[in-house]
């Protein structure tokens, strides 16, 4: 053959499509679905391999265990909410004493620094003061169980039945804890 | 069942419907594929990747072109990928002479024609790699007969005047190197 051979569009065509006319391959759609599900597991496996989908029976017990676990709290706390509680302290103040008039008449005690002093100079005093431990007795807290406050606040009782009202140590009464000291 | 079902389908977790879909397109990508890579070896492996990745990616299918451009886009994204690769710019440094050669079937022709035929398919494929990326891949892609030049130009990223041009251009200048070696242009 020696003459070189006529090139046209048509041969170019055809020289063209010999290279570039592949037959995709029959099993194409298997390889994809079955890289995508391969991805899926490997994806899953990444995930966290304790996950409960990972391990079906791991997932069963730790569902069961934590509705059991669900079961018991509400159960306690249910339990806990109908019966009064024995631990805590109750805080409810001690009641001071009051005897009838007719009774044998009794001194009320001389007042404490804190009862002595007028309503607005404890008030004063107790806005500016700080109560450390030892201090109990010259600061009042609460001004208004002052059995001298209490005495004016309620006369009316005083003069149907009079009473006696007995000073009482209120941060005892009250259970006050002093604060710490700086 | 048209596309925009099986889409709808493989959306919500159907595989088989998006085993429909490969069946229908993939002819269409592994030829991109094959015409982006030029290797039978790696398109099959980028149309697999191309499947892949647009079932991952459905949920960004918003309809406005043809679910086949939407996927052809995807294609040859991912083939340009691999073809810059410095691992495939290696194996085809290595195997350029053994891709095999489709020979082209041409009823009626004798065989010595089609011995001629195959020498110039083997030409042709030498000369076409020797072309300018820009004007190689439209001739390729139109030369697959898969494709509207809408799509190629989807596919390309360039105005379709602009590919109709570079495919003239990229013909033109495969008879010119056929022409500078010996073969008689007509």
């Amino acid at each position: 053959m020696s003459a070189r051979p006529v090139i046209d569009d048509r041969a170019l065509d055809r020289a063209l499509a010999a290279i570039t006319s592949a037959e995709a391959p029959a099993d194409l759609r298997d390889g994809v679905l079955r890289r995508l599900q391969e991805q899926d597991e490997s994806e899953r496996a990444a995930a966290g391999a304790w996950s409960p989908a990972a391990v079906p029976w791991l997932g069963r017990r730790v569902g069961i265990a934590a509705a059991a676990a669900s079961l018991a709290l509400a159960l306690f706390a249910w339990w806990d909410w109908r019966t009064p509680s024995l631990v805590e302290p109750q805080r409810v103040a001690t009641p001071r004493v009051i005897r009838p008039a007719s009774g044998p008449q009794e001194r009320v005690p001389p007042p404490t620094l804190a009862s002595a002093a007028p309503a607005s100079d404890t008030h004063q005093r107790l806005k500016k003061a700080r109560w450390f431990p030892g201090q109990e007795e010259e600061l009042d807290p609460l001004p208004l169980l002052d059995p001298i406050r209490t005495r004016e606040v309620a006369p009316t009782e005083m003069r149907v039945t009079p009473l006696e009202i007995e000073a009482v140590d209120v941060g005892e009464a009250l259970d006050v804890q002093p604060l710490e000291g700086p | 069942v048209d596309d925009a079902e099986l889409v709808e389908q493989a959306r919500r977790g159907d595989t088989a419907a998006f085993g429909e879909l490969v069946d229908r397109y993939r002819t269409a990508v592994h030829r991109a594929a094959l015409a982006a890579t030029g290797a039978p070896d790696e398109s099959e492996d980028v149309a697999q990747e191309a499947f892949v990745s647009a079932f991952r990616h459905l949920g960004a299918f918003r309809g406005e072109s043809s679910f086949k451009t939407w996927l052809l886009a995807i294609t040859w994204r991912i083939a340009l990928t691999r073809r810059k690769s410095l691992w495939t710019r290696l194996r085809r440094f290595r195997s350029s002479e053994e891709a095999p050669i489709v020979e082209p079937r041409t009823p009626g022709r004798s065989q010595e024609q089609q011995l001629v035929d195959g020498e110039l398919v083997a030409t042709v494929r030498r000369l076409v790699r020797s072309l300018p990326s820009k004007f190689r891949d439209p001739v390729m892609l139109s030369a697959t007969g898969e494709y509207t030049f809408d799509e190629m130009a989807a596919m390309l990223g360039v105005p379709s005047g602009t590919l109709k041009w570079r495919a003239m251009e990229g013909r033109r200048r495969l008879k010119a190197k056929l022409a500078a070696l010996g073969y008689e242009s007509r």
